[in-house]
C-alpha cells in the first residue's frame, strides 16, 4: 500500500536534522559535548540559544518563543544559569582593550547596544585607572541572572597608593589624566559605584541591571 | 603593533584611527600628526575615528590633544565618524569636546576646512 511522501520522508528527517544542527552549534561555541543539564553559565546558554534558533529557523520557518523556553528550560533545568564570571590580571596598557573586549564579549545580547558601548568605556576606565596610578591590579566582570533580569557587576581592586574618595568624587572634580567627570561619570551610566580606597587596598563595584 | 595610516591628500592630512588602540598608539598617533605638520605644508587635519567601538576619557584627551597641536601648527583638526553610543557616552561621562572640531563625514569635513583634495 502506498504511503504519502512527505510523511514518511518527515517522519525519518524530523529528529536528525535538529540533533545534527545541535550537534555542529555545539562545536561551535567551544561548548563540552558531556557538559551536564545546568551547568551552562549564562552566557553560554544565550549564545547557544540564539545559534539554535538561527538553525531551527532554516528547517521550521519561524521558531516561536514558547518552543525556545522548552529548549531553554531543558538546557538549564528550568533553573537559572549560574553566572558567567570573567577575570583579567591587569599590567599593563594592553589590558585595557582586553578588559573592554571581556565587557562587549558580557553584555552583547543582553544589553541594548548603547549600553554595551557605554558599559564597556566605563571598564576601560577602570582598568585605566588600575594601571595608570597602581601599576596593577585585576577586573572581574560577571553576568548573573535572576527571576528579574540581568545584572552586570565590575570589581576593579588593587594594591595601590590609593585616592581620597571624596575628592574624587565631589562635584567639581575634574580628571587629570582624562577628560570629563572620571568616576562620577561611571557612576551616572551604572546603577551603583561603591569606592573604597585607602593606601594598598582600592576596590571598586560597579553594577547595572536589565529588568526582563 | 599596527601602524597608524596616514595619507596627505594636497594641504589635507587623513588619520584613519585603526580599531584596536593601545594607550601608547594613541600617543604614537599623536606624535606622527605633529612632526608630520611641522615638516609639510598641511592646512587641515582629519582624524576618521569611525572605527573606535568605544571612546574613553584618555582617548578623547589624546584627540582632543592632537587637533589642539594642529591648530599651533596653523592648521585645523577636525574629528570625523564618531558613532551615535559613543557620543552619547563621551556626554554621559562629562567629556567634553567642544573645543575639538567635529563633522559627520568626510565630505563635511574637508567643506568645513575649505579645502579640496583634487583640483578638477
Amino acid at each position: 500500500m502506498a504511503a504519502p511522501l512527505l510523511e514518511a520522508v518527515s517522519r525519518v528527517l524530523q529528529p536528525m536534522l535538529p540533533a545534527s544542527a545541535l550537534r555542529s552549534v555545539v562545536a561551535t561555541l567551544d561548548i563540552t559535548p558531556t557538559a551536564e543539564v545546568g551547568s551552562l553559565d549564562v552566557v553560554s546558554t544565550r549564545r547557544l540559544l540564539d545559534q539554535l534558533s538561527v538553525g531551527l529557523k532554516l528547517y521550521t520557518g519561524v521558531i516561536a518563543r514558547p518552543q525556545l523556553d522548552l529548549i531553554r528550560g531543558a538546557l538549564t533545568g528550568s533553573l537559572h544559569p549560574p553566572p558567567t564570571r570573567l577575570m583579567l590580571e591587569v599590567n599593563g596598557e594592553s589590558d585595557v582593550l582586553l578588559s573592554v573586549k571581556a565587557c562587549q564579549r558580557l553584555c552583547k545580547g543582553f544589553f541594548s547596544g548603547t549600553e554595551c558601548v557605554r558599559l564597556a568605556t566605563v571598564v576601560s576606565e577602570l582598568t585605566r585607572n588600575i594601571y595608570m596610578y597602581a601599576g596593577k591590579g585585576r577586573v572581574v566582570l560577571e553576568l548573573a541572572e535572576d527571576d528579574r533580569g540581568v545584572q552586570l557587576t565590575m570589581v576593579a581592586s588593587d594594591e595601590g597608593p590609593g585616592f581620597v574618595v571624596d575628592a574624587v568624587m565631589a562635584k567639581t572634580y575634574v580628571s587629570k589624566t582624562g577628560l570629563g567627570r572620571g568616576l562620577k561619570g561611571c557612576r551616572d551610566i551604572l546603577d551603583s559605584l561603591k569606592v573604597e580606597s585607602a593606601p594598598g587596598r582600592t576596590v571598586i563595584v560597579g553594577s547595572k541591571r536589565v529588568r526582563k | 603593533m599596527a601602524s597608524i595610516a596616514l595619507l596627505k591628500l594636497g594641504d589635507c592630512l587623513f588619520v584613519s584611527v585603526p580599531e584596536e588602540l593601545r594607550d601608547s598608539e594613541v600617543r604614537d598617533l599623536q606624535e606622527t600628526v605633529s612632526t608630520r605638520l611641522s615638516q609639510e605644508r598641511v592646512r587641515g587635519v582629519v582624524i576618521d575615528v569611525s572605527s573606535l567601538s568605544i571612546i574613553d576619557s584618555f582617548v578623547a584627551r589624546v584627540l582632543g590633544d592632537t587637533a589642539a597641536i594642529a591648530r599651533s601648527f596653523g592648521a585645523r583638526g577636525v574629528l570625523v565618524g564618531i558613532r551615535p553610543a559613543v557620543a552619547t557616552t563621551l556626554i554621559d561621562l562629562g567629556i567634553d569636546l567642544s573645543a575639538v572640531e567635529t563633522a559627520l563625514n568626510l565630505e563635511r569635513a574637508l567643506a568645513k576646512l575649505n579645502l579640496r583634495v583634487v583640483s578638477l
